[in-house]
């Protein structure tokens, strides 16, 4: 069967054809058997389909969104303008990110003993807001208060906010685990790569082409630390496709592991390199 | 474009300008589908309203970002889609990691029963079947209604390919639900 087959049982599968169109179409399929065994199960396959209830959240479920958005996003103007200043110092974000998790780290360790269960959990999970707040930005907050719905949910969405933080904070104790936990043996051979310094390797590899950098050396390196430092970063965030491209040395006489990766929103490539055992990004490509 | 669009195009710049509510408004107008579509893809609601909730992160951060010669809705249901794949990539790390060697597969319907989307449980298992980028072609043209070219936009694929991993994922979901013998060509090969 070839492309025009493909889409003549497409067309009438989905009812795209008429009159005289639809007439030839259907008398085509009906005189080839494969055509008409094609059609069949594209018809009963989206019969099945047209079976399935719409999904709708429940009402628990919105408010619970809506509340952690309300949390998350509570920044929103300044992460915006936090965006565009970073176009034009990409080194201070990092830091500001490094130093906002040493503060929340160090805040963590002074105020949890004195706690238990839940107060402990909803400190840190403040601890982390307040942190992302210095790493968005550090301009004074004046952002105003996301508003869903209307006022009758905002009991609701009180209570899914509460339930959110705890998440939160549950989240945020998972990703200072995952950072500081030692390796779970799941070992990868990487290219050694060779580059007068690392920012050369970032202008020549926005296409991810290494290979002219790739040395006969290789070098073993953990792939889950790898993956739950790219995990703990938020400048990591908003990406997928992540994969660690190879190691390279840097201008100090440290080791980079350099990380490919893509914008979920734009879609581009980019490259980044870690210092994972700091588990703090050095850079990342344009 | 539509009044929709175009609304939504408005809504975008007064959020840029710092009115927050003009994002709440555009949740408001997306969410039930952007949730859809994360159900879909993930089966599970739990995992459906982690996709949600990261997708408008990602819009909100990414926000000046937007570029208005697209539809914003086609922008987000991108986001949403790769956030289901990112989402699902990275179930499926950690059940290879989770899983010691000799282990028995674990028994797909007892551990997310009670969050199952609302399907047959056999198209649901059907639908599970299917490789993300063909089951995606599936939930935005026949469960979302798209045309094939928005379902195009929206995956940022050719028309061409969509048509073909819709083909093939339809034909697989009725070979799934024994509605169908495949030939020797398989639904998840390369696309054509």
């Amino acid at each position: 069967m070839n492309d025009n087959d493909r889409d003549l049982i497409l067309d009438l599968a989905g009812s795209r054809l008429t009159g005289d169109e639809a007439a030839a179409a259907e008398a085509r399929v009906a005189a080839d058997p494969e055509l008409r065994h094609e059609l069949e199960a594209q018809r009963s396959a989206m019969a099945a389909i047209q079976t399935a209830a719409a999904v709708e959240m429940t009402v628990d479920e919105r408010a619970y969104l809506h509340a952690s958005l309300i949390e998350q996003l509570h920044l929103a103007p300044q992460a915006v303008q936090a965006a565009q200043e970073t176009r034009t110092n990409r080194w201070l974000a990092p830091l500001a990110g490094l130093a906002a998790v040493a503060a929340v780290f160090i805040g963590a360790l002074v105020v949890l003993p004195n706690m238990s269960g839940d107060d402990a959990a909803s400190s840190a999970g403040a601890e982390i807001a307040a942190a992302d707040t210095t790493a968005a930005d550090t301009t004074k907050d004046t952002s105003p208060s996301l508003a869903f719905g209307d006022a009758a949910d905002q009991e609701s969405r009180e209570a899914a906010g509460e339930a959110s933080g705890n998440d939160l904070a549950e989240e945020s104790a998972t990703t200072t685990a995952a950072a500081s936990a030692p390796a779970v043996g799941s070992e990868l051979l990487v290219p050694m790569l060779a580059a007068s310094d690392v920012d050369e390797l970032h202008s020549a590899t926005q296409q991810r082409s290494l290979d002219a950098y790739a040395t006969s050396a290789t070098v073993i390196v953990d792939e889950a630390l790898v993956f739950d430092c790219i995990a703990a970063l938020s400048d990591l965030a908003d990406t997928t496709d992540r994969e660690i491209l190879g190691v390279a040395e840097n201008s100090d006489g440290g080791f980079v592991t350099i990380i490919g990766y893509v914008d979920i929103a734009t879609g581009e490539p980019h490259v980044a390199s870690l210092d994972v055992a700091a588990c703090a990004m050095i850079d990342a490509s344009s | 474009m539509t009044h929709r669009a175009d609304q939504d195009v408005d809504l975008i710049q007064r959020y840029l300008e710092g009115d927050v509510d003009a994002f709440a408004e555009l949740m408001r107008a997306h969410e039930d589908r952007v949730f859809g579509i994360a159900m879909r893809m993930m089966r599970d609601r739990d995992a459906a309203l982690d996709v949600t909730q990261d997708t408008f992160l990602t819009v909100f951060r990414k926000a000046d970002r937007y570029k208005a010669e697209a539809a914003f809705s086609t922008w987000l249901y991108r986001v949403t889609v790769n956030t289901c794949y990112d989402h699902l990539r990275r179930q499926k790390r950690k059940r290879t990691e989770q899983i010691p060697e000799g282990h028995d597969p674990p028994d797909r319907g007892s551990a997310s029963a009670m969050a199952a989307v609302e399907l047959r449980p056999d198209l649901e298992a059907a639908l599970m079947e299917i490789s993300p980028e063909f089951r995606a072609a599936i939930v935005l043209v026949d469960m979302q209604g798209m045309s094939l070219d928005q379902a195009a936009d929206t995956l940022d694929v050719p028309t061409g390919t969509v048509k073909s991993r819709l083909f093939r994922a339809r034909r697989q979901l009725a070979a799934e639900l024994g509605n169908f013998s495949p030939t020797a060509e398989h639904p998840n090969e390369a696309d054509s």
